[in-house]
């Protein structure tokens, strides 16, 4: 059992990794993105697209090595339950905020998937973190 | 053996992650050459992709809606549009019978809208009308989002074909 949490804390860690790279290397469109999405006022446009994919990285690494896995573990979940809950609200709105605008596919039916991705991601994230605490307390 | 408390743990974790993440952040953003600005003016930067007198304004737009002037022209997919649309507007995706659609505008020009100014879809429609030589158009970047910001009406329900100038 103790490896399947491990294995949980490296994957969830590996994911963020990942998912960071490529906002790291093209920043200027990823802060297209974040814009895109319109929730945001535009001075925190960039700032977010600069800072935000570094704190995936750092996460993911430490997630991967280890150390101070706990609280990047819990750190990522926020960050998830944010994602989650946005696509949500997005959901939310209906078919007002499905337009076209970012994907040529049909919005409703994607954004579903992403949450489903999220939680399973959530789920991974949370065995990992278990697999922290019970090291922690013996 | 250990008996810190988690939420200890947890935000000492945090912190030590929050100015890793500044250092990193700040470092790269200021040494690379693909760093971009800390701070950017978003809608002067989506602005700047129209040429100058191929947009209107939500003033103007009302203006031209209210008075009959123009034919509105929704660039979005048909759920968007089925959501809300400015009355009597036409719906027609860049993908879409753009021949049939000038033939509904009747001669009038046309106003060529989708969601908001992060939307890219009423530049897709019409650089295809230029494209199709029919230049008798204006771009309203604010879109749907601008247009029921300024608390003017919207219509619910498909595209019926009524939407023209033969409204």
């Amino acid at each position: 059992m103790r490896y399947v949490f491990i294995a949980a804390r490296v994957l969830f860690g590996l994911v963020f990794i990942w998912a960071s790279f490529d906002k790291i290397l093209n920043p200027d469109a990823f802060a297209q993105i974040v814009y895109n999405y319109q929730v945001l006022p535009d001075a925190l446009v960039n700032p977010v697209a600069i800072f935000l994919p570094w704190f995936e990285m750092i996460c993911g690494v430490l997630l991967v090595i280890g150390r101070f896995s706990l609280g990047a573990g819990v750190l990522l979940e926020l960050l998830l339950l944010v994602f989650v809950g946005l696509l949500a609200w997005n959901a939310a709105r209906g078919l007002d905020v499905a337009c076209g605008c970012f994907t040529t596919d049909a919005g409703e039916g994607n954004m579903a998937v992403d949450i489903v991705r999220d939680l399973v991601i959530m789920a991974v994230g949370a065995l990992g973190i278990a697999g922290d605490v019970l090291r922690n307390r013996h | 053996m250990n008996k810190t408390p988690w939420i200890q743990i947890i935000l000492r974790d945090a912190m030590l992650i929050v100015a890793l993440t500044l250092v990193c952040g700040a470092l790269f953003n200021s040494l690379r050459p693909a760093g971009i600005p800390w701070t950017e003016d978003w809608s002067a930067r989506m602005m700047a992709r129209f040429e100058p007198g191929e947009t209107i304004d939500t003033a103007r737009a009302y203006q031209l809606w209210r008075d009959g002037s123009a034919v509105f022209v929704d660039a979005r997919d048909p759920e968007s549009f089925a959501y809300s649309h400015i009355p009597g507007a036409m719906n027609v995706e860049p993908d879409g019978d753009i021949d049939a659609a000038i033939e509904r505008a009747g001669g009038k020009p046309m106003v060529i809208y989708c969601q908001s100014l992060a939307c890219h879809l009423s530049d897709e429609l019409a650089a295809i009308m230029k494209f199709l030589g029919h230049e008798n158009y204006v771009i309203y970047p604010g879109g749907i989002v601008a247009w029921r910001e300024a608390g003017h009406p919207v219509e619910q329900g498909p595209d019926t074909g009524r939407g023209g100038a033969a409204q």
